[in-house]
């Protein structure tokens, strides 16, 4: 790659890390950027990558030398020992720094295994790169895996072992072995309070040393690196701190407790989501996934599930998942779809009907998530509280359509009140996140190695790439609508007065879902006013919601399918008013669908 | 998937379970029947009653055989008796300190090269042998890798050809169906012993309801080596692989799953059929 020739100034070739680049290599498909040093420049560009690490030539010529990288390629698999039902706070604060450390769960607790012996044979089939121990071992388990890391009867790897628990524990059995390393650090529970820093900062490392080993084998040696989960992490910090230039209520806004999510961004593939939910500055993660381990039973139930240690992953019901849909799909087909893209995850849907179905599953994981934290976290409600969903990740970006990724959002979460869905076309805000950062705070360390220069980038906060704001929804919090019934009395007034003085105003009546022009980047004042005393959109029961809105592709979308969301029995009536739905949001024309 | 002209050089992969003893070297010539290392790969739990309300007929280390008893427990408040038999051939490896459980395992695998070709790569985790042969990519597959001899049963569509067709000639054989099978043939053909089914395509709504985690078959246990070649669903097996499958009609092949023990849907490894050609 070379440079125009400057007065004076002979064309050279530039160095790698100041290829003006980035990599997003997603666990599916893989993105690269334009960018200046830290800042992105232009749309990404998709790379089929079929969930490997792209290699220089896959990336072209002129973009064979990125100046970072954000990766969620074989990432370490880390198992989890401690006994959830005695241990529970601390498993989930695991759970949370594993997630946020962007590494693999590998498998549900060791612990629950009937036998001893077991833990060990568990622990090779989980493959694990990394054993995290949130209480003291000892005894017969101790031995047995002093003995197998002893005789490599877990494969040629070496163990990362990490004790996360009570004070005062040490292995030097463990310690003195070539098989494993081990790492004791502060505990993650202290006093009750989650104390998530050290165990996070151990994995961040962990990690890292991972991720710039395995970029150094594609053929990026000494790029800046950063796991996808860490750069997820950030940008909903950042999100956060921007939230009031999407929404900024004016008044009381009661629905929404000190202690409830504000952001909530979904990192997703066609098969698996992660959703990081941000609260005052406090940061929640849980993930869901169709084959492998749904991390949202360990955050809900505190345990492995009645299926115990051979859980491996779960499918919605058939007839469920249909409901979902737009169309009238015979569950053969649909099962023969949803097993394609399981086989063959990082294709594009081919058409609006494959759309809409990777919309439906998508759904349903984030429908897992949200049973399972709010099984886990009555006070904070779940990320379903929060003010800002964004969807991010190639499984919505195959979808094809930012309306119906916004619709996935929304039938996933049922956010009530007033909220904002956006996305995030390929990842840019992750990819700005995991921009190399001059003074990385402890565990999200992401600078080159020592010894190499670093690449300027941008400071926290500074950051250019925005969420592409699809819809502000409003619904009630609480409220079901009796489909059978004929339209009746409207829920609430809303009004739209936009910066021009200009005033609209339109009724939000029960089984129906209608919107409001408000185009993108136009702020307006929007105020909801009850028409029942019972009915809260936010600034609590029969009170007027008043607050500053900016506009998207969808406008304002007045949703009184009620929460939760329920739909008409009636299978041609359902389908219909899921068209309606679509075309509210500009995910669907007239006749997209056929009859 | 697509089928691939023959190279002479195709490599190979047999992953080895963690711990596997492997007792070739590279440039080694190897047959269907050399044993290329020796590992412990099955292992089965019996729950034992909280208490100590059991008897052991036998001892951690000794053999055990398919069918027998190995620990005798009381039922009823001691009234009755309850006999834990055996599911497989190995040993009791183990019981835990609690006595609530105990481990058997199978003896050690002996792990066969399946196919004759020579040894290019040794590593704790696989041996990679160089082949003769052409290669089947299968679109999505489960279990461990065979080697036997290629059946075909033509189409087997329908209950009625199931019913007809298949039998006890099917024992230790890889079944070759031309197009779209019933997901429930493989319960079959595992009762009747077969080795394996190649398939054009088959219906993943039932195929979850067997190998789902909730299924009778989770991951596949239980359910002969499959492979499907083309895509869920009604779906032929294309012409250019079906003629490479013709020509190894009555020869052994070799036929993989890409798993063992966890479900993956994408590879690699893939699910893959080995037709070899002559002695590397």
């Amino acid at each position: 790659m070379t440079t125009a020739a400057e007065p004076g100034v002979r064309p050279r070739f530039l160095p790698r890390s100041e290829a003006p680049t980035a990599l997003l290599a997603g666990a599916r498909a893989a993105y690269v950027f334009p960018v200046s040093p830290g800042r992105i420049l232009g749309p990404a560009r998709l790379v089929e990558s079929r969930g490997r690490l792209p290699g220089p030539a896959d990336l072209g010529p002129a973009e064979s030398s990125p100046a970072w990288a954000v990766s969620a390629v074989d990432l370490p698999r880390v198992s989890i020992d401690g006994r959830s039902t005695l241990n529970a706070a601390a498993v989930r604060a695991t759970v949370d720094a594993v997630l946020q450390a962007g590494a693999t769960l590998a498998g549900p607790l060791l612990s629950e295994a009937v036998a001893v012996d077991l833990f060990v044979h568990e622990l090779a089939r989980q493959e694990a790169d990394i054993l995290i121990l949130t209480q003291p071992i000892a005894g017969e388990k101790s031995r047995i895996l002093t003995q197998a890391l002893e005789r490599q009867a877990l494969g040629p790897r070496v163990l990362s072992i990490v004790y996360n628990g009570p004070p005062g524990y040490d292995s030097p059995e463990l310690r003195t072995l070539k098989t494993c390393t081990f790492t004791t650090v502060e505990s993650i529970v202290q006093g009750g309070r989650s104390n998530p820093g050290p165990t996070l900062e151990a994995l961040g490392a962990l990690v890292r040393d991972r991720l710039a080993a395995r970029l150094a084998r594609a053929g990026y040696p000494g790029v800046p690196c950063v796991s996808q989960g860490m750069a997820a992490a950030r940008a909903a910090a950042r999100l956060e701190r921007n939230l009031g230039e999407l929404l900024e209520p004016l008044g009381p806004d009661r629905g929404r407790t000190r202690t409830s999510s504000r952001v909530c961004l979904v990192v997703a593939d066609p098969d698996r989501v992660e959703v990081f939910a941000r609260t005052g500055g406090r940061l929640s993660v849980a993930s869901a996934a169709f084959v492998g381990t749904a991390s949202t039973r360990l955050l809900g139930n505190g345990r492995a599930g009645s299926r115990g240690t051979t859980a491996q992953g779960w499918l919605p019901d058939w007839g469920a998942l249909a409901r979902r849909l737009p169309l009238d799909l015979d569950l053969s087909d649909l099962a023969n779809l949803i097993g394609t893209l399981l086989v063959e995850p990082w294709t594009l849907a081919r058409g609006l009907g494959e759309a809409c179905l990777g919309a439906a599953l998508l759904e349903e994981l984030l429908s897992e998530v949200t049973a399972g934290w709010t099984a886990a976290d009555r006070e904070a409600g779940g990320p379903a509280q929060a003010r800002l969903f964004i969807a991010a990740g190639f499984g919505f970006d195959r979808l094809g359509s930012a309306g119906l990724a916004a619709h996935a959002l929304v039938k996933g979460f049922q956010p009530g009140g007033v909220s904002v869905v956006a996305v995030d076309r390929g990842g840019a805000l992750l990819v700005e996140a995991g921009a190399p950062d001059e003074d990385p705070p402890p565990g999200e360390a992401v600078g080159p190695p020592p010894g190499r220069p670093g690449t300027a980038g941008p400071r926290p906060g500074a950051a250019t790439a925005r969420p592409e704001a699809v819809a502000v929804i409003v619904s009630p919090l609480k409220a079901v609508h009796d489909w059978r019934r004929a339209t009746t009395d409207p829920w609430a007034i809303v009004t739209v007065e936009g910066e021009d003085g200009a005033s609209t105003a339109r009724r939000l009546v029960p089984g129906t879902v209608t919107s409001l022009p408000l185009a993108p980047g136009r702020r307006a004042v929007l105020t909801v006013e009850p028409c029942h005393a019972r009915l809260d959109f936010g600034a609590g029961p029969g009170r007027t919601w008043r607050g500053l809105v900016t506009g998207g592709t969808a406008g304002i979308i007045l949703d009184g399918r009620g929460r939760p969301l329920t739909s008409p029995d009636s299978p041609s009536t359902r389908v219909a008013k899921e068209r309606d739905v679509l075309a509210a949001f500009g995910a669907l024309g007239k006749g997209d669908l056929g009859p | 998937m697509s089928a691939r002209r023959a190279r002479p050089d195709l490599r190979l992969s047999r992953p080895l379970p963690p711990g596997a003893t492997t007792l070739v070297r590279e440039a080694d010539r190897v047959t269907p029947e050399t044993i290329i290392a020796t590992g412990r790969s099955h292992r089965r739990v019996l729950r034992l009653p909280a208490g100590g309300a059991f008897e052991l007929l036998k001892k951690p280390g000794d053999p055990v055989k398919a069918g027998e008893t190995v620990a005798v427990t009381e039922e009823l408040f001691g009234l009755g008796l309850r006999e834990l038999v055996s599911p497989l051939d190995g040993v009791l490896e183990t019981v835990n300190s609690r006595g609530t459980a105990l481990v058997l395992a199978e003896g050690d695998d002996e792990i066969r090269a399946l196919v004759p070709g020579v040894v290019a790569a040794v590593s704790s985790s696989e041996v990679v042998l160089t082949v003769h042969g052409e290669v089947v990519r299968g679109w999505f597959g489960l279990g461990e890798p065979v080697a036997a001899e290629l059946w075909a049963a033509g189409e087997l569509l329908t209950e009625a050809a199931v019913r007809l067709k298949l039998g006890p000639a099917v024992r230790g054989r890889i079944v070759l169906a031309e197009s779209y099978v019933l997901p429930s043939v493989l319960p079959i053909l595992a009762q009747l012993g077969a080795a394996g089914l190649i398939c054009g395509g088959l219906d993943f709504g039932p195929l979850w309801e067997l190998i789902g985690p909730g299924g009778p078959h989770p991951a596949g246990r239980g359910l002969p080596t499959f492979i499907v070649t083309d895509g869920f669903g009604v779906h032929r097996i294309r012409p250019e692989t079906r003629r490479i499958l013709a020509r190894a009609e009555g020869r052994m092949v070799y036929a993989a799953g890409p798993m063992g023990g966890r479900l993956r849907f994408t590879g690699p490894p893939h699910a893959e059929v080995v037709v070899t050609v002559g002695d590397s």
